[in-house]
């Protein structure tokens, strides 16, 4: 049976970028195809001049290449989910690359390296869910018991530098990409969202991330179930008081739940 | 002005949501505030410049306790002067100590005493503990706590060039300005250097660079604090800053 998807997507601009009177850097895209969902974030660096361009290209090109691949014929069990990610990344990250090099000659004011940003694919096809990432997002699933798990974390580690991640198009972060097949035959929800969210969704122990919040993830998945969804209500609570008092970076959240 | 104000407006937002409040990283602002014998003698309407100096940063800590419990609370705040009785730690317990309860404290309990002007201008040696510190406190978080810590920020504020303990200039600025550079590249150090009238701006280029030197044009200690806390901010850089002090007068 074909899996049909309620899904909720929102993004909104950091305090510094809201202050500076420009836009954020976030990028994000939904898409459905016969049965299999499609959610793409991507987080382009502030330290870097084009990084919003970054982030829009790269979730457009997701969408552009990954659908017609999902359209042929999906895979159906975990070895073919990772010949798919396999061909997914290379094809994917190939294209940013040119799409970068290109762009910065046609512009010529900036390198390819200034459209840097993240980047977080996942695609949802029960029992599969398989998630292709370089970078710093988060996947958070939930099972039918209510049980959230970390399905991709953000990296920890003492030493590591907030915000201070692998972009593309740099070859390496290609390379250095986080593939990951799970099978999940009691999914009933799927969050995906970029760094700006991960200290207010995410319960640390010291600098490794533990769990997702049980409470707040019911919440927000309150968001999405309900019979008739508000489809502003997550860029409100996004762009709203509460959660701009508690981060000042740019914060992209998509909520996904199987109908 | 307060830089957070923006988020202060009514919105219609869902019903509450309990996001998780605690941090898992730090950051580490050290402050270095000039109070050698020119803020004492220098006066702005009557006012001896510390005097309003204290006056202002009554107003001003409130604020960013506020603030320490929302946008800035993975910050923690060393707080070092230098002018009267030498270099000195303010913040926190007073003492040049990295360990928990030291010289560091986070944003949301900020104190400071009653500033004293006077004395010579030791800013050199006083970035020199400002740094020592701070790596220190990156150590001890790191292998006590477990937590990440982000780049460090130091702020600069002088009226005046550096000298030794016994107030004679010196030259030991040139060679700070070279470990500061190495700072810079290999441990994400941000300096930004704000210069009140009578500053030399030729040692605060050369500490904090040409693009995060902010000369002011008059002592509005007001206005210096505000752009501090804005520069205390996550994800704010010299050109945010520069357009917040200068506005469209781009230098």
């Amino acid at each position: 049976m074909t899996t049909r998807w309620s899904v909720l997507g929102g993004s909104a601009a950091g305090g510094a970028h809201v202050r500076a009177g420009v836009s954020g850097q976030d990028a994000y895209a939904v898409h459905e195809v016969d049965g299999s969902l499609l959610l793409v974030t991507a987080d382009g660096a502030g330290s870097r001049r084009c990084a919003a361009t970054g982030a829009s290209l790269v979730v457009t090109l997701a969408v552009q290449i990954l659908v017609p691949l999902l359209g042929d014929q999906p895979p159906t069990s975990a070895a073919a989910w990772s010949g798919w990610l396999d061909l997914a990344g290379e094809r994917l990250f190939r294209r940013f690359r040119r799409a970068s090099r290109a762009l910065a000659r046609a512009v010529g004011e900036f390198e390819p390296d200034d459209l840097g940003t993240t980047v977080t694919v996942v695609v949802a096809r029960p029992p599969w869910v398989a998630v292709l990432a370089v970078g710093d997002g988060l996947v958070v699933v939930r099972a039918a018991d209510g049980n959230l798990d970390l399905l991709l974390a953000p990296p920890g580690g003492a030493d590591r530098h907030p915000g201070a991640t692998t972009l593309l198009p740099n070859a390496r972060a290609g390379k250095q990409a986080r593939r990951l097949v799970a099978r999940l035959p009691d999914l009933t929800g799927l969050a995906v969202c970029t760094d700006g969210l991960d200290s207010l969704l995410v319960e640390y122990d010291g600098s490794r991330a533990r769990q997702p919040g049980a409470a707040v993830f019911a919440q927000l998945f309150t968001l999405v179930e309900g019979a008739e969804t508000d489809p502003s209500a997550l860029v409100r609570l996004l762009s709203g008081r509460r959660v701009g008092a508690l981060t000042d970076d740019d914060r992209t959240l998509l909520l996904a739940v199987p109908r | 002005m307060n830089p957070f104000a923006l988020f202060e407006e009514d919105s219609d937002e869902p019903d509450e949501i309990p996001f998780i409040t605690d941090t898992h990283r730090r950051r580490f602002v050290a402050l270095l505030i000039d109070t050698s014998w020119s803020m004492a003698a220098t006066q702005n309407n009557g006012v001896r410049a510390i005097d309003a100096l204290n006056r202002e940063l009554a107003r001003w800590l409130p604020s960013v306790r506020a603030e320490g419990r929302g946008p800035l609370r993975d910050v923690e705040f060393l707080v070092i002067t230098f002018g009267a009785g030498g270099v000195g730690v303010v913040s926190g317990n007073g003492t040049p100590s990295a360990e928990d309860d030291g010289a560091f404290v986070p944003a949301s309990r900020l104190e400071l005493p009653t500033l004293v002007a006077g004395g010579a201008s030791p800013m050199v040696a006083a970035v020199d503990l400002a740094l020592t510190l701070v790596e220190q406190r990156r150590q001890h978080v790191q292998t006590v706590h477990a937590q990440q810590t982000g780049g460090p920020r130091l702020i600069l504020v002088s009226d005046g060039a550096p000298t030794d303990e016994e107030g004679n200039p010196t030259d030991d600025w040139r060679p700070l300005a070279r470990r500061l550079e190495q700072w810079r590249s290999t441990r994400r150090l941000q300096l930004f250097a704000f210069g009140v009238p009578g500053v030399d701006d030729e040692v605060m280029r050369a500490l904090a660079t040409p693009s995060g030197y902010f000369p002011l044009d008059d002592l509005d200690l007001r206005k210096l604090l505000d752009l501090i806390l804005v520069a205390t901010s996550d994800h704010v850089d010299f050109e945010r800053v520069r357009s917040q002090v200068y506005g469209d007068d781009l230098r």
